[in-house]
């Protein structure tokens, strides 16, 4: 299969601390001042388009954080929700992102239309996030891919990306005596996106899961609770 | 295995691509530069031919870039490349501890500047 399951552990679960947000949020303002610092050197709209993408990467992890806080209101009603849709929204959304990185999104959907039940708020905010995250790992040669399928009475909605293979890693970490960092590890970032999408999948009685693929980069999966009414009209439709 | 003695190029080593271009536009008015994103790539460039100066981030994709400073150490002719720390933890680590990994100075990312990125390249590039 090529493929490694990597659930128990490896996303975390505790709640997000100021000392991670502060963490999380000084990469991209670092990477808006050098911007701006280049500009005041040469103005060039390449370094513009950066601000303004780095700057909307922000507010959507400072948005799940202020909702991932407002979970215990009880604001967020679970509903049917197409999963086609989301993805097209997602996918339209992240669209200028991932072509300033050079980078691309393929949507790959069943022809049926998938309904499952959640909030479409949380939902389209875990989505975004791991979308983000695949991007921020994927090679650029291969797309990120966002598919679904069902499974049970569940439906996996997977982000796919194509990071550095395990045997590239293993390469310099076995010279150094070193086992391979798990990919919850990844030390640039301190992992708070994931122990968001964790918070709002398990708030909708979902689970996030992950799996890490020794032919390089990895596939985090959403299972979420088909919507079994709207699911058989779908089907007979 | 044997290198290409150094050619007085900085190698700058930073995940962030578009960091990493922001600080080419400086760095390459001071020497050649060679952009890489991991420790493994690092390790294939210095392989093909040793730098003068290791500008590096210290959290990559995959680990610490310290590992590959401890491993660096571990060759005669690897060992005396000089290494300047970029990165958003200035203030957690110690300069007095990393200088045996061949640091010489840490820069914060949040307060550098083109001009003091300049000025560090050419004093020790």
């Amino acid at each position: 299969m090529g493929a490694q399951q990597l659930n128990e552990g490896v996303i975390a679960t505790e709640v997000p601390s100021v000392l991670a947000a502060a963490h999380e949020l000084k990469s991209p303002l670092v990477l808006i001042r050098q911007l701006a610092l280049q500009l005041e050197e040469s103005p060039d709209s390449v370094s513009l388009e950066r601000i303004k993408l780095t700057a909307e990467r922000s507010l959507r992890l400072v948005e799940s954080l202020t909702r991932s806080s407002r979970l215990d209101d009880a604001l967020f009603e679970c509903e049917p929700v197409s999963i086609n849709a989301l993805y097209t929204d997602v996918a339209h959304e992240l669209y200028p992102l991932a072509t300033a990185l050079g980078q691309a999104i393929d949507v790959a959907m069943p022809s049926k239309n998938l309904i499952v039940v959640g909030n479409q708020t949380l939902l389209r905010s875990v989505l975004l996030g791991l979308c983000d995250n695949a991007l921020s790992h994927n090679d650029a040669n291969q797309p990120v891919v966002l598919s679904a399928r069902r499974s049970g009475q569940m439906v996996n909605a997977e982000v796919r990306d194509h990071g550095p293979s395990s045997q590239s890693l293993a390469y310099i970490k076995r010279s150094m005596g070193r086992r391979p960092t798990p990919l919850s590890g990844r030390p640039r970032s301190s992992g708070l996106g994931l122990l968001i999408a964790n918070q709002f999948a398990e708030y909708m009685q979902a689970e996030l899961t992950l799996i890490r693929h020794r032919s390089g980069g990895a596939t985090f999966g959403l299972s979420i609770p088909e919507s079994g009414q709207l699911s058989l009209l779908g089907r007979l439709s | 295995m044997s290198r290409t003695q150094s050619s007085a190029h900085i190698l700058l080593i930073e995940d962030d691509p578009w960091l990493a271009k922001s600080y080419e536009a400086t760095l390459s008015e001071v020497a050649p530069l060679i952009i890489v994103s991991s420790s493994v790539q690092a390790v294939e460039s210095i392989d093909a031919e040793l730098p003068s100066l290791i500008i590096a981030d210290v959290m990559l994709e995959h680990g610490l870039v310290i590992d590959l400073l401890h491993e660096l150490q571990s060759y005669s002719d690897t060992s005396s490349i000089t290494t300047v720390l970029c990165t958003s933890l200035a203030d957690r680590f110690s300069l007095r501890e990393l200088s045996r990994y061949g640091v010489v100075k840490i820069l914060d990312k949040a307060t550098i500047t083109p001009d003091l990125l300049r000025q560090v390249a050419r004093e020790y590039a």
